[in-house]
């Protein structure tokens, strides 16, 4: 079943636990490991893969596919970040692909399901889909322009 | 070169870019392109379809998957490319999944 | 004016780490990449080093907590880094993006003693004015503030291990004596909390974030208590003494209530 989202985003307690109330003008931090250290790195990581699209030049896939601009490099991580900071130690690292588009693809594997995610060219539509690994069926589907709702779904998959 | 018809049977030749293949297999990031270039495969070889892309691997698409998929398969030869065709049309996520999904390797990327 | 008639509680030693005071503000249109070289070239003699940093977003304090900005921004352009200018003696620094301006003074050794709100404030506003005067004679576009920041930084130093459970030394905010009535779960390894109290007549909230963590020169264990206020400005910024002043209080007199008499014994309250 394929869905629209409209613009009200679902799960307030979600959109709270999404914000990150201390101050980052803070400058200590950089000075402490913590107990999530690895979770940062894998969050760093992501940005990285996001970050070396910069160098994917016109026609990349060897056909007519545009660069991957910066505006959907930095909606990308700014997913990625949402869920980092919602999700702590149970943040999972999604695979990150080019699309031929010049969107942005983000994937995750769970045991018994996959998301994907793809990021539209220009960083403003966003398409779901979920699936059953052992059937390969679509479980869900949808599209909004809405980060807030996009990062909703997928924590409802991920938590 | 000629237009030619597609057929149903017809395979279609789909270059693949490392960073869009996942731990071997083919990824819907390959095939999210409104107009979606291929080569018709009894038109060329695979060698061809790849030369001067090196790193590239080859993939396979049946006409008759991509058509089940509300997509156009027409043969559009180039000057360089006379076995050039287009899969046409909207591919939201879950088509260019199962375009992937369909889709076999010929020749995997080097590096794969 | 002050909440309570209470004396101000006060430290001979206080854990304080580190001080920000700072403010947010509407992207000022005209600021360009050269400005940051062209205000460094007014403070150096006094900042003489730089940094760069990733910048800050814009963060606004809503009824309901932190709220990012509504909207996605789209960029031709990737937006301007933030830049620190740190002081001579290196305690101190400015924080300068277009969107935002911060003065943090920080412990960087043994010794380096908390030099007091008002000193801090004073630092604060005469950095503040010097970068205002900047902006105006430059015509980089008028300051409209939106938001005000202030954040007091903690650090609770104890032997290896002694954190998560050894909070409750500290701070009676969580107890692993009494969380685990049954014995069943081992002790934790790690800890955060996320308080968040409002502030009086809409004007923000103070957060308090409890962290653990592990010093990477000496691998110490350490708990991070970090008390940030944070509200809304008036646009022409003429309430912002009086906010942070209101700020300074939420944040010692909160600092006071969430932390154990006995710490208190230990860093020397004096009121």
């Amino acid at each position: 079943m394929r869905t629209e989202i409209g613009s009200s985003t679902a799960g307030s307690l979600l959109e709270e636990e999404i914000s990150s109330p201390a101050s980052s003008s803070s400058t200590m931090g950089e000075n402490f490991e913590y107990e999530y250290e690895d979770q940062r790195k894998k969050l760093l990581a992501v940005f990285n893969r996001i970050a070396a699209f910069r160098h994917l030049p016109q026609g990349w896939d060897s056909y007519r596919a545009p660069q991957i601009d910066f505006a959907t490099q930095s909606v990308a991580k700014r997913i990625a970040k949402m869920l980092w900071l919602s999700l702590g130690t149970a943040f999972l690292e999604p695979f990150v692909a080019p699309c031929s588009d010049g969107g942005i693809l983000l994937e995750w594997e769970l045991p018994k399901r996959e998301i994907s995610v793809t990021i539209g060219q220009g960083g403003t539509d966003f398409e779901y889909l979920v699936s059953e690994k052992t059937t390969d069926t679509i479980v869900e589907e949808g599209a909004t322009r809405n980060v807030g709702a996009l990062v909703t779904r997928i924590l409802i998959q991920l938590i | 070169m000629q237009v030619q018809e597609v057929a149903d049977a017809d395979d279609l030749y789909r270059r693949i870019h490392p960073s869009q293949v996942k731990d071997g297999k083919l990824t819907s990031a390959a095939f999210k392109d409104l107009q979606l270039s291929v080569d018709l495969a009894r038109l060329t070889t695979p060698q061809r379809s790849l030369s001067r892309h090196p790193s590239h691997g080859l993939a396979s698409i049946t006409a008759l998957v991509a058509r089940s998929l509300g997509q156009e398969v027409i043969h559009n030869p180039l000057n360089i490319n006379p076995a050039h065709a287009l899969v046409i049309g909207n591919k939201s996520l879950a088509t260019a999944r199962s375009l992937a999904r369909s889709a076999t390797w010929v020749l995997l990327p080097s590096g794969n | 004016m002050s909440q309570s008639s209470e004396p101000m509680p006060d430290f001979k030693a206080p854990p304080v780490i580190e001080v920000v005071l700072g403010v947010q503000f509407d992207p000022l249109p005209n600021f360009l990449t050269a400005h940051y070289g062209l205000f460094w070239s007014l403070v150096k003699q006094e900042y003489p080093f730089l940094e760069d940093r990733p910048p800050l977003g814009e963060v606004f304090e809503g009824a309901r907590g932190v709220e990012p900005k509504a909207e996605i921004e789209l960029f031709d352009i990737p937006p301007l880094r933030r830049v620190f200018l740190i002081h001579t003696h290196k305690n101190y620094l400015m924080q300068v993006q277009p969107t935002r301006f911060h003065h943090n003074w920080r412990k960087l050794k043994e010794g380096d003693e908390y030099p007091r709100f008002g000193s801090a404030k004073q630092r604060f506003i005469k950095c503040w004015e010097a970068f205002q005067g900047f902006v105006a004679d430059n015509k980089l576009g008028d300051v409209r503030f939106n938001q005000y920041e202030a954040t007091y930084v903690n650090h609770i130093v104890e032997a290896d291990g002694a954190f998560p459970v050894a909070i409750e030394d500290y701070s009676p905010t969580f107890s692993w004596k009494s969380a685990h009535s049954t014995g069943f779960l081992p002790e934790p390894r790690s800890l955060n909390i996320n308080l968040r109290f409002p502030l009086p007549q809409d004007r923000g909230a103070l957060h308090v974030t409890y962290k653990h963590g592990k010093k990477v020169s000496d691998k110490k264990d350490v708990l991070i208590l970090d008390l940030t206020a944070r509200g809304p400005a008036k646009l022409d910024g003429s309430d912002m003494e009086d906010w942070f002043d209101l700020a300074h209080e939420w944040i010692v007199r909160g600092f006071t209530d969430l932390t154990s008499a006995l710490a208190h014994k230990r860093w020397g309250r004096m009121q």
